[in-house]
């Protein structure tokens, strides 16, 4: 059964079940979309370097790797993201840089906030973009591969956490005596009886021993098969996301090798696992990075980065419409850089993940502007990504 | 308060009483005793004062100025020391020297004797409530284990907040900011001005880096709700360049330099302008960030940020704006004096009654598992086949690992970040691991209903129903099904 929390009228109409609603709804609901939140400003300028641009080198030119993929005229990929390198030959990856969300503070708690919840002031907002986008349209359920919920997904009662485990759960009859007592309250009775299902659905609870395999269940790769072994059913969910910390490298950035380099890498191996595990579903898939902001366009005083604003948006999968790196480049001349530091902001994030919540949920960009995701459209993101 | 509000209220402000402490005649009284100084830091094994003889004779805790930077260089130096070694040498030859030079005496022992300790203090010490709030300061300071390898300065420097919260909050301050610890986790270690000497003489190529000067600002002091600009954060970073670590090489071991922090060489001179004072060195050329530190202590929006999350940790995630208010007049009228501020949280929760009422975070409800229930903590040497049983991995497991915070801003305040399906799923599995480790089970869950809830309150009759013959649950089901009740999930 799906609670549903009252959201105005646009989430009645889901309740009037028409049949044309509904098989629109059947096409709709075997698409998939798993989100990375990259947390900690990943630098969109060593992700995606503008080789194009003659300002870049003397920008920072201990952050560009020498040997770079291939992206297109203007623009390398980082040699980490061979698997991207690949989609995007394959037209399967797109990207668009010089974007952001629309918040120019700096703070990444504020930031990771706001991208999350998709609204204009910090820490006013208990649900987020995603979350609403399911319950708007009545499709989808997350699964965040993750301990806590991530504000992303709050506001679909729906959606659900997991995460590798290794202590062995109690008996059933343990989770059933504890789905009980949790009846009368509010916070905990729906989880009660998702946990009591989970555990009567598996004999192991999903736990397995501390070790190696252990630990490779939880790397990037581990994760996004985590993911996938969920959302490929087909009445699984529609929505995944990982959470990844630590892009936030203010010393010692490295450029092909390094602090910045490691993390990315796992945005490229999270790529390779989920493809190869979604199996033909993948052509029902994107996979979708999500970061608070960028990194200054010059290096610091510590050979790495300070926080900056603009940064890229990197998107892979069968609903991939039109593959390429994509961008209203604003350069990086001193005059052109925002606050005459960071890659300025030319294409709102928040349209790009609005054409994406279009492309996964069938949603109609009004409904996304009203109560989802507010954002400034703009003619760049019309061709990312496959409409129904 | 009646018995059953004073067990609660002893959960709210510390871990619970265990079932050797009395309840307290007055348990206000009780703990506003218990904030005016600093107990000291050791293995406790008991209530009695006896220490965890188990503890390996390595896991010395670390204390003194010397010693942080003595134990930062060492750990320096394993690390660059195994890579020139790694060189020709076979793997396994390779990895075993890892582990014993740098795995095992930085990643392993350190957090593992650092968590136990804490964990000792809560669950033994005799000023449980005092221990509460050294886990909201070193929350609110927090460091972690970043790139560049400092888990050896984190615990001495989280006794060092500990030392300082019987002062006032403008001391502590002042020696969070400028402790190795946090000045390595938020990079200031190289941050240079351009104008500094260092960058004039060219012995250098570094510049700033703006992380602790911008954090200084936005988490420890006035947050963002004051308005302060870019310019102020640069300026901010400006007034920080210079602060660093003190290698303790032959230079400094001969002189007196190893006490201080500040390096003139990579400071940038001149007068810094933030949120519209200006700060310059008249005397010493240190005394930018102190006026500086002064004034942030002392702003009205420090108050009110500090209180708030004061009361958020102990009171409701949305505390009463009133009591938000009565917490900021106190650190306004006192200067910022840290024992009058919480004894005035404890009193606030006092005062709130039932309407006080937090779910406790993983680390909080962990400790009060053993503190009211007597289990001792155990010691589990730090090797690595024995993962698993040791506080620190098992806080892992429950998603808040203490000494590895994932970001500066550290562990939400706010439920809703600690409410989740998996979240949940951990507290009953851990629970009900460690109710196999109750002694006499069946007796002591009764005396803990008799004691936590009385005969009359419904959790405790629907777990006394279940200890019936033939009701088909185990004790130790029972237990795990008490232990994560909403009477103990919410303090």
């Amino acid at each position: 059964m799906r609670r549903r929390t009252l959201l105005g009228w646009g989430a009645t109409l889901t309740l009037a079940g028409s049949p044309a609603v509904s098989q629109l709804a059947d096409a709709q609901r075997n698409r998939r979309l798993l989100v990375l939140l990259l947390r900690g400003a990943m630098d969109g300028l060593t992700a995606l370097p503008p080789t194009g641009d003659p300002q870049l080198m003397a920008l920072r030119s201990r952050l560009v790797p020498d040997h770079l993929l291939r992206g297109n005229d203007f623009f390398g990929v980082h040699p980490v993201l061979p698997t991207f390198a690949e989609l995007l030959a394959q037209g399967q990856a797109v990207a668009v840089h010089a974007t952001g969300f629309d918040y120019r503070g700096r703070s990444h708690f504020e930031g990771q906030d706001l991208m999350q919840s998709g609204v204009a002031k910090p820490y006013t907002s208990g649900s987020g973009w995603l979350g609403r986008a399911m319950d708007r349209a009545a499709l989808g359920n997350g699964v965040a591969i993750s301990i806590p919920m991530p504000l992303l997904l709050r506001g679909d009662v729906g959606s659900e956490t997991q995460y590798p485990s290794w202590m062995q759960p109690p008996p059933a009859s343990t989770y059933a005596l504890v789905s009980e007592l949790w009846q009368g309250n509010p916070e905990l009775a729906e989880l009660g009886q998702r946990m009591s299902r989970g555990r009567r659905e598996s004999a192991t609870g999903g736990t397995m021993a501390m070790g190696g395999a252990f630990e490779e269940r939880k790397s990037a790769a581990g994760l996004a098969r985590e993911a996938a072994q969920r959302m490929r059913a087909s009445d699984g969910p529609m929505v995944g996301l990982i959470d990844f910390n630590g892009f936030d490298t203010h010393a010692t950035q490295g450029a092909a090798e390094g602090l910045h380099a490691t993390r990315l890498k796992q945005v490229d191996e999270v790529l390779q696992a989920f493809r190869a595990a979604m199996g033909p579903r993948w052509q029902d898939s994107l996979v979708l990075t999500i970061t608070e902001f960028g990194r200054t366009a010059a290096e610091n005083g510590t050979t790495g980065t300070d926080h900056g604003w603009g940064t890229c948006i990197l998107a892979a999968g069968g609903l991939v419409q039109q593959g390429g790196i994509v961008a209203d480049w604003p350069g990086l001349s001193p005059q052109k850089l925002f606050e005459g530091r960071d890659l300025a902001v030319t294409v709102d994030g928040a349209a790009v993940y609005a054409r994406a919540l279009q492309s996964v949920f069938g949603l109609e960009p009004a409904q996304i502007q009203r109560g989802v995701l507010t954002h400034k459209p703009h003619p760049l993101t019309e061709r990312l990504f496959r409409l129904a | 308060m009646n018995t059953f509000e004073a067990q609660r209220f002893t959960r709210q402000v510390g871990f619970g009483l265990g079932p050797d402490e009395a309840e307290p005649a007055d348990p206000l009284a009780w703990a506003l005793a218990q904030l005016d100084r600093a107990p000291p830091v050791s293995f406790l094994a008991n209530r009695q004062g006896g220490l965890m003889l188990e503890v390996p004779p390595e896991a010395r805790l670390i204390h003194t100025q010397a010693e942080v930077a003595t134990a930062i260089q060492t750990h320096w130096d394993a690390d660059k020391e195994s890579y020139a070694k790694s060189r020709g040498m076979p793997r396994a030859e390779w990895e075993a020297l890892r582990y014993r030079t740098v795995d095992y005496p930085f990643w392993r022992l350190e957090p593992w004797k650092e968590v136990l300790v804490r964990g000792a203090m809560a669950v033994n010490g005799q000023a449980p409530v005092f221990e509460r709030f050294w886990h909201f300061w070193t929350n609110h300071f927090t460091v972690a284990p970043a790139t560049n390898n400092i888990n050896a300065a984190i615990g001495p420097y989280q006794r060092m907040l500990r030392a300082r919260m019987a002062g006032s909050f403008r001391d502590m301050l002042f020696e969070a900011v400028t402790h190795p610890a946090m000045v390595l986790y938020l990079d200031n270690d190289r941050s240079t001005g351009p104008r500094s000497k260092a960058r004039r003489e060219r012995w250098t190529q570094d510049e700033i880096n703006e992380n602790l000067g911008r954090e200084l600002l936005e988490l420890f002091t006035v947050s963002p709700a004051a308005g302060y600009t870019q310019a102020d954060v640069l300026a901010t970073t400006y007034i920080l360049t210079g602060w660093g670590v003190q290698r303790p090489d032959a230079w400094h071991k001969a002189g007196v330099a190893l006490g201080s922090r500040f390096n003139f060489d990579r400071h940038e001179p001149g007068s810094q302008t933030v949120m519209g004072k200006s700060y310059s060195a008249l005397v010493n050329n240190d005394g930018k960030l102190k006026d500086l530190v002064d004034d942030l202590a002392a702003h009205p929006a420090t108050a009110r940020h500090i209180c708030s999350k004061l009361a958020a940790a102990f009171l409701a995630d949305e505390p009463p704006p009133a009591a938000v208010q009565r917490l900021t007049d106190v650190f306004t009228r006192t200067r910022g004096d840290l024992p009058s501020l919480h004894k005035a949280v404890v009193q606030e929760v006092a005062r709130a009654g039932s309407s006080a009422r937090k779910f406790q975070n993983p680390e909080t409800w962990f400790w009060t598992l053993f503190r009211v229930s007597g289990v001792p903590l155990q010691v589990v040497p730090p090797q690595r086949e024995l993962r698993g049983e040791r506080p620190h991995d098992i806080l892992w497991e429950l998603g808040q690992p203490v000494h590895n915070c994932p970001q500066p801003n550290g562990w939400p305040l706010h439920s809703r970040e600690w409410i989740s399906r998996e979240m949940l799923d951990r507290r009953l599995r851990y629970a009900y691991q460690f109710a196999g480790r109750i002694p006499d089970a069946a007796a002591a869950l009764r005396r803990q209903l008799q004691r936590q809830l009385g005969p009359e309150h419904p959790l405790a009759q629907t777990v006394l129903a279940g200890m019936a013959p033939g009701s088909g649950h185990t004790v130790r089901s029972l237990w795990a099904a008490f232990f994560t009740s909403p009477e103990m999930l919410w303090s």
